[in-house]
C-alpha cells in the first residue's frame, strides 16, 4: 500500500501529538506535548539527558501509557494500527547471549505481520534477505548474536524493524558506539525508507548530525521547546532553552555539555 | 555387556521407572530451555519447593496428592504475583518469603505424620521405584499437554524470551504469556514429583538446558540437544540407581552435572579447554 492510498489528502499529518503528558509516577517526564509530523520525514529528536526522549518513544511504541492528551497516526487513535510503527531501542536492552544466528533476530520482525501459527513463507524470506542485504549483513546471517560487535548489532536491530515493513520507524540513539560505516548505513537507509514513504524518528544527542541530516528537528525538554527545519530549530537561543545551563556559549560556537547516557 | 543393560528390565517396576524417568526429564529439560533464558531457576525451585505443603495437606487428608501439589504451586505462583505486583517488593524478595514459608508450612504439616521421615524423603527426593501405571498415565498426559501447549506458543515465547520490547510492539499479551508459562512451569514440576522429587527437580530444569546452551548457537538446536542430554541423564542416573544401589533422583541429577561439566570443559566454542588452548597460542 503506498502513502497516497492511506492518505487522503498529502497535506494531513501522518503523526499527531495533541497535549500528551506521559510518565510513571509524579511529575510527568512529557508534558503538554502537541507536534504534527508530515508522512516520509527524517525527524531528530533532541535534548538533554531526561528530557523525555526515550518516554515519547516508548508511548508511540505503547510501551508507555498516556496520561493526558491523544496521539493520532493516520488519523486514527495510537493502538489502530497492528504493524505500522517499528521500534529500535537502545542495543542494552537485550541479552545478547540468546542461542540465535543474525538472520533468527531478523525473521523475528516477521511474526507480527502473520498469524503466529503460519510457518514461514517465502514472502518472509525475501523481506529478511532484504533487509539484511540493506543492512551490509547478509555475509554474517549465520553468525551467532553473541559474537556481533556494537556496530553490527545495531545493524541486525535496524534490519529486524526493516523487515516489519513499518509506516514510521523509531530509532533510539543509534549511533551511540557503532563505527562510522554502520552510521553511514543508517543514512544511507533513513535516504531510502524516505523516499518509500515512511518516517524515521531517531533520537540523538548528536546536535551536528541532527543539524546536518534530517529534515525536522524536535527539540524537547520534558515540553516541547521547537519544531521546525534544521536552521530554523539550530539557533543559539532555542539551543539554550533546550539544554539550559549545560550549553555553553563561545561567540559563534555553540557547546553543549552532554555525556552520552549509560 | 547387554546382559548388564537387560537385566534391570526384567522387573516390571524397573520398565516402569524408565518410563517415567524418560518422560519426566525430556519434559524438564524442554520446559528448561525457556526457564534458563529468562532467568526463571530461582521461581522454579521456589514453585517446586512450595507443593510440599499441597502434596502434605493432601496426605492426610487422604486426596489426590498430584491436585495437593497443583494447587498449591498455583497458589504460590499467584502470591509471587501478588507481592511483586506494581513494584511493591523485587520479584526475587518475594519468591525467597514464599519459597521458605511453603517449605516450612509443609515441613510442619509432615511433621505430624507418624512416618514423618519416609514420607519426607519420598517427596523431597522422589521414589521413582514405586510409580504406579496410574501415575505413568498421568505424566504422559499431562508431559504431552505442555509439550503440545510450548508447540503452539513457541514463537511468541520466544519473543517474550528474547525480547521483551518487540514483544510489546507486536502486540503480544505479555502478561497472559507469563501466566501461561508459570503454569507449564508448574505442571512440568507435579508431574516430576514422584520421579524426581521436590528438592532436585530444580537440577533438571537447569542442568540439560545450560548443558545445550553451551553447545549449540540456535534456539531451536538448543531444546533438542537439552532433550538429548535429560534423556541421557535419566537412563545412565536409573542404571547407576540400579547397581551401586543409591537414590534413584540423585543418580538421574548427578549424571546431568556430569555431562554438563563434561561440556564445561570440552565445549568447542566456550569450553575451558578450548579457552586454554586458544591462550596457550
Amino acid at each position: 500500500m503506498t502513502c497516497d492510498e492511506f492518505i487522503p489528502q498529502p497535506e494531513n499529518a501522518w503523526l499527531e501529538l495533541t497535549h500528551v503528558d506521559a510518565g510513571y509516577n509524579g511529575d510527568p517526564a512529557l508534558e503538554d506535548v502537541s507536534f504534527q509530523i508530515p508522512q516520509g520525514v527524517r525527524v531528530a529528536l533532541v535534548g538533554p539527558n531526561g528530557a523525555g526522549k526515550s518516554t515519547l518513544f516508548k508511548v508511540l511504541a505503547r510501551l508507555m501509557p498516556v496520561r493526558k492528551g491523544v496521539i493520532q497516526i493516520h488519523g486514527l487513535p495510537l493502538g489502530h494500527h497492528l504493524d505500522c510503527l517499528a521500534y529500535v531501542p537502545q542495543r542494552d536492552e537485550i541479552n545478547w547471549r540468546f542461542p540465535a544466528t543474525v538472520k533468527d533476530v531478523v525473521l523475528m520482525g516477521r511474526y507480527g505481520k502473520k498469524g503466529w501459527m503460519k510457518r514461514t513463507n517465502k514472502n518472509d524470506i525475501d523481506v529478511t534477505t532484504r533487509s539484511l542485504d540493506a543492512m551490509g549483513i547478509l555475509p554474517i546471517r549465520d553468525t551467532p548474536i553473541s559474537e556481533l560487535s556494537g556496530g553490527q548489532q545495531q545493524r541486525v536491530f535496524l534490519a529486524r524493524a526493516l523487515a516489519q515493513e513499518p509506516h514510521i520507524l523509531l530509532m533510539d540513539e543509534p549511533f551511540n558506539g557503532v563505527d562510522r560505516t554502520t552510521q553511514e548505513k543508517i543514512f544511507e537507509i533513513l535516504d531510502r525508507l524516505q523516499k518509500m514513504c515512511v518516517t524515521t524518528f531517531v533520537a540523538t544527542h548528536d546536535l551536528n548530525l541532527a543539524s546536518t541530516r534530517f529534515d525536522l528537528v524536535i527539540l524537547l525538554n520534558r515540553r516541547l521547546i521547537a519544531i521546525g527545519p534544521p536552521a530554523q530549530v539550530m539557533r543559539k537561543e532555542i539551543i539554550r532553552q533546550a539544554f539550559g545551563s549545560s550549553a555553553l556559549d563561545f561567540d559563534n560556537l555553540m557547546v553543549v555539555d552532554q555525556c552520552c547516557p549509560e | 555387556m547387554i546382559e548388564f543393560l537387560l537385566t534391570p528390565l526384567q522387573y516390571e517396576f524397573m520398565q516402569r521407572a524408565f518410563l517415567a524417568v524418560v518422560l519426566v526429564s525430556v519434559l524438564c529439560s524442554v520446559v528448561g530451555c525457556f526457564v534458563i533464558l529468562r532467568s526463571m531457576a530461582f521461581l522454579g525451585d521456589a514453585i517446586a519447593h512450595s507443593v510440599l505443603p499441597g502434596v502434605a495437606v493432601a496426605y492426610l487428608l487422604g486426596g489426590n496428592l498430584t491436585l495437593g501439589a497443583l494447587v498449591a504451586a498455583g497458589a504460590v505462583a499467584a502470591g509471587i504475583a501478588f507481592f511483586s505486583r506494581k513494584g511493591t517488593l523485587q520479584e526475587d524478595t518475594a519468591i525467597g518469603i514464599l519459597f521458605s514459608s511453603a517449605l516450612a508450612l509443609g515441613i510442619a504439616l509432615i511433621s505430624t505424620i507418624r512416618s514423618y521421615a519416609t514420607d519426607l524423603s519420598h517427596i523431597l527426593f522422589g521414589n521413582l521405584l514405586g510409580v504406579r501405571s496410574a501415575d505413568l498415565l498421568l505424566i504422559g498426559l499431562l508431559g504431552a499437554g505442555i509439550l503440545v501447549l510450548l508447540f503452539l506458543a513457541y514463537r511468541p515465547l520466544l519473543v517474550v524470551t528474547f525480547d521483551p520490547i518487540l514483544a510489546a510492539t507486536l502486540r503480544l499479551p505479555i502478561e497472559l504469556l507469563r501466566t501461561v508459562f508459570l503454569v507449564i512451569i508448574a505442571l512440568t514440576i507435579v508431574i516430576s514429583l514422584q520421579a524426581i522429587g521436590v528438592a532436585l527437580v530444580t537440577a533438571m530444569l537447569v542442568t540439560p538446558a545450560a548443558t545445550a546452551y553451551l553447545l549449540t548457537r540456535r534456539f531451536p538446536q538448543m531444546i533438542a540437544l537439552s532433550a538429548l542430554c535429560g534423556l541421557l541423564s535419566g537412563i545412565i542416573g536409573l542404571y547407576a540407581s540400579f547397581y551401586l544401589n543409591i537414590a534413584s533422583g540423585a543418580s538421574v541429577v548427578l549424571s546431568a552435572t556430569a555431562i554438563f561439566l563434561l561440556a564445561f570443559f570440552l565445549s568447542p566454542r566456550k569450553g575451558l579447554l578450548r579457552q586454554w588452548i586458544a591462550a596457550r597460542r
